[in-house]
């Protein structure tokens, strides 16, 4: 094993004996349940049709607000690229979506429109703007010398976007999941959290919380990590990937 | 192609003052002379760039160049870069064989030398009115100089076309006149 692997494992038993030891001390599994407890919640709600409903639901609504998020994000920093009034007008939407708190963000979609889409909406509203400024940099950071070789080659709007602005926009494409993917599932069940749609993680979680049941807590926040890590790597892989063919085709 | 009494400054440094240039249909000229003397000023009013203080431009919209940077698609194939997109595949890989680069390589894992092929063979597979070679042998070697300049003056044949360089040799080759800036 690499001397990096081994200290990285190293840590990881450390800190779960760490937190071990804090519930033993502690000893009020209410306040802190132990890894072990964790790890039994954890079974039990593998073999719960309830928890898998929910969290399909759920995974599935953020994953949806994520991409229609990116999509749109994309999509407008197109438009404010192409016409710099776009720009102009749209700022204090982007500038007001983006300091908004989650909590007011779920109250109002709460109020306007139900708990059922709930976390989809936080979660476009949460994903959008991320990918709007990233886009917009990466269109405004494509070299002047490249746009006038593509006015003396007379290159094409598609010729344009394969080979100048496509490629300048990979690395922002990526950070943008990457940051936006982890944003949207802490807001996502965060929003399931105070909105309570039925059948969901957050519900499960509100549920968990008010009979006190610590470790069914520590469970499904685990079970939420890593659905967002694995989530956050196959965004990560696509975009690549939808690079790398892109290269390989043109 | 017509230049007439071009005046270009920067600020207050005047690059260009009375500026005049012809070029008959077919001909080739070569442009030298120190850096910082306005050659690329020049070329960048030509291709429409920069636009001069004062004086009159006459010059065709069919104009095909090799930069003095290569502004190659680095992550794409060589191909990719000489054809982007335009349906000249097959005279696109016959240059590139002619100036010994392999069509398949992508641009960010050649050498210098090999990149400056590339753009020359970019510039040479469009069909143009008037042909901008900005140092374009900048960098290569004299065996690899000496093909490439073949090259060039047999896909420019009867063709306009403007050659800036600082090696007299290289510009006496390749050019009917000489203009000193």
């Amino acid at each position: 094993m690499k001397k990096s692997k081994l200290h990285k494992t190293t840590a990881v038993l450390l800190a779960l004996l760490f937190w071990q030891t804090a519930a033993i001390i502690l000893n009020r599994s209410f306040l802190l349940s132990s890894p072990v407890e964790v790890l039994k919640a954890l079974l039990e709600l593998g073999l719960s049709n309830i928890f898998w409903t929910g969290m399909w639901r759920s995974v599935c609504k953020i994953l949806l607000g994520f991409l229609t998020g990116a999509g749109v994000g994309i999509f407008f920093a197109g438009l404010s690229y192409r016409f710099n009034l776009f720009e102009v007008y749209i700022s204090p939407y982007i500038m007001v979506i983006r300091s908004i708190p989650v909590a007011s963000f779920v109250i109002i979609i709460l109020i306007w429109l139900g708990g059922e889409g709930l976390s989809l909406f936080v979660c476009f509203f949460m994903v959008m703007p991320i990918f709007y400024a990233n886009t917009l940099e990466g269109l405004k950071s494509v070299d002047m010398k490249m746009i006038q070789m593509a006015k003396i080659f007379e290159l094409g709007k598609k010729a344009k976007l394969i080979y100048i602005y496509l490629p300048m926009l990979e690395s922002f494409l990526i950070s943008s999941s990457v940051a936006s993917m982890g944003i949207a599932f802490k807001s996502g069940i965060a929003a399931e959290v105070i909105g309570r749609p039925k059948d969901t993680v957050g519900f499960l979680l509100f549920d968990a919380k008010m009979y006190l049941d610590t470790s069914k807590v520590f469970a499904i926040t685990l079970t939420v990590i890593i659905c967002s890590a694995i989530f956050e790597r196959l965004a990560v892989i696509v975009v690549k990937k939808f690079f790398y063919m892109l290269k390989r085709i043109y | 192609m017509r230049l007439k009494s071009i005046c270009k400054s920067f600020g207050d440094i005047e690059v260009l003052k009375d500026f005049n240039l012809n070029i008959a249909e077919g001909e080739h000229i070569a442009i030298m002379g120190k850096s910082g003397k306005g050659k690329t000023t020049v070329l960048n009013i030509i291709m429409g760039f920069e636009v001069p203080d004062s004086g009159f431009v006459e010059v065709t919209k069919d104009i095909s160049t090799v930069f003095q940077e290569n502004r190659l698609c680095e992550d794409f194939f060589a191909i990719s870069n000489v054809c982007l997109l335009k349906k000249n595949k097959s005279l696109a890989k016959k240059i590139l064989d002619r100036l010994g680069i392999d069509s398949t390589q992508k641009v960010k894992t050649m050498s210098g030398g090999q990149k400056r092929r590339v753009a020359l063979a970019r510039c040479l597979a469009r069909n143009a009115g008037l042909y901008i070679f900005d140092e374009a042998l900048k960098g290569l070697d004299d065996k690899t100089k000496a093909v490439a300049m073949d090259v060039i003056k047999e896909y420019t044949k009867g063709r306009s076309a403007i050659f800036i360089t600082h090696d007299i040799n290289e510009a006496k080759e390749f050019a009917d006149r000489i203009v000193e800036i």
